[in-house]
């Protein structure tokens, strides 16, 4: 199953076309427009400006929905790690994320966000530089056998790219793509399939 | 009295549990099915129309029959003893719930 996680809502249609079968749409504060005509699943971004900013407004957030955390700061990333309520941490141009955070995240089975949007928002000398951290980010993930996921973040429509387009960008870099697939699919169905459990344990008949 | 949730099945007992192989890299062992009537580590012995057959936990989806729900349960999931499935198998349901 591919997915893909957007910060826009785009058409069914138009997702299919792409090789995508649903999306995780991410908003702030959750005000999304028209994601339940499309059966995607909601999510929600918090771009917290300390841990304890974090901590605030984690509080607030719908059980319902996907948790992003959105940062640029290693010690917000690391501390987002450790809270249950988060599910993912988003991608973006200027995340940095360490060592110490990859290994918690496996332990603390939360969603690290590897997407291609940042790649086509830089150019020259940054983009090299983000090259290079996604690659070593990619290594970490599979030293440490963390869940990740490979995405477009798209926000607008010249942002999103084919499901085809990512396998091959992403595999050249070193990802395991089957396993991002795998874990993308976990995240969906954990909030859109009422008979997923856990991964490994479903309902297949109700009394 | 209030339902036991369908994810205890982790941390509940399998003896005496209805339970169909329904995916197995053995061809052969698909499709058994039978009651469990004994439990190690690594193993269930099923009592099936066919006799006693003993099925390995690892690599393989079990369908079972618990508190009326019917369950698909990958084998990987209660790979470990009996006697330590309540500590075990609550720490895989609260992990998975994010209580951990």
């Amino acid at each position: 199953m591919q997915i893909d996680f957007l910060r826009f809502t785009p058409d069914k249609e138009f997702l299919k076309c792409l090789g995508f079968e649903n999306a995780v749409v991410f908003a702030e504060n959750g005000d999304l427009e028209g994601y339940e005509n499309h059966s995607y699943v909601k999510g929600e971004i918090i771009r917290p400006e300390n841990p304890e900013d974090l901590r605030k407004k984690l509080r607030k957030v719908s059980r319902k929905s996907v948790v992003g955390v959105e940062s640029n700061s290693i010690s917000i990333n690391r501390e987002a790690v450790t809270r249950r309520r988060v599910d993912v941490i988003l991608d973006s141009v200027g995340r940095r994320i360490d060592y110490v955070t990859v290994k918690l995240a496996a332990e603390k089975d939360v969603v690290i966000e590897v997407c291609l949007s940042k790649f086509l928002l830089t150019k020259g000398a940054r983009r090299m530089r983000l090259l290079r951290e996604t690659e070593e980010l990619l290594r970490l993930i599979k030293k440490f056998d963390t869940p990740f996921v490979i995405t477009s973040g798209a926000s607008n429509i010249y942002e999103i790219r084919s499901a085809r387009q990512l396998r091959d960008f992403f595999s050249f870099l070193g990802a395991e793509i089957k396993k991002a697939e795998k874990h993308a699919e976990i995240l969906f169905r954990k909030f859109a399939d009422a008979n997923f459990i856990m991964n490994g344990l479903e309902i297949e008949e109700r009394p | 009295m209030k339902s036991m949730k369908p994810e205890y099945i982790l941390a509940h007992e399998w003896i005496g549990l209805e339970v169909e192989v329904v995916y197995s890299p053995n061809q052969y062992e698909v499709g058994l099915k039978g009651i469990v009537i004994n439990e190690t580590m690594n193993t269930l012995t099923l009592r099936t129309e066919e006799g006693y057959k003993i099925v390995a936990k690892r690599g393989r989806t079990f369908k079972v029959r618990f508190k009326g729900y019917v369950l698909r349960v990958k084998g990987d999931l209660i790979a470990f003893r009996p006697e330590e499935r309540i500590k075990r198998g609550l720490m895989l349901i609260k992990k998975a719930k994010g209580w951990w």
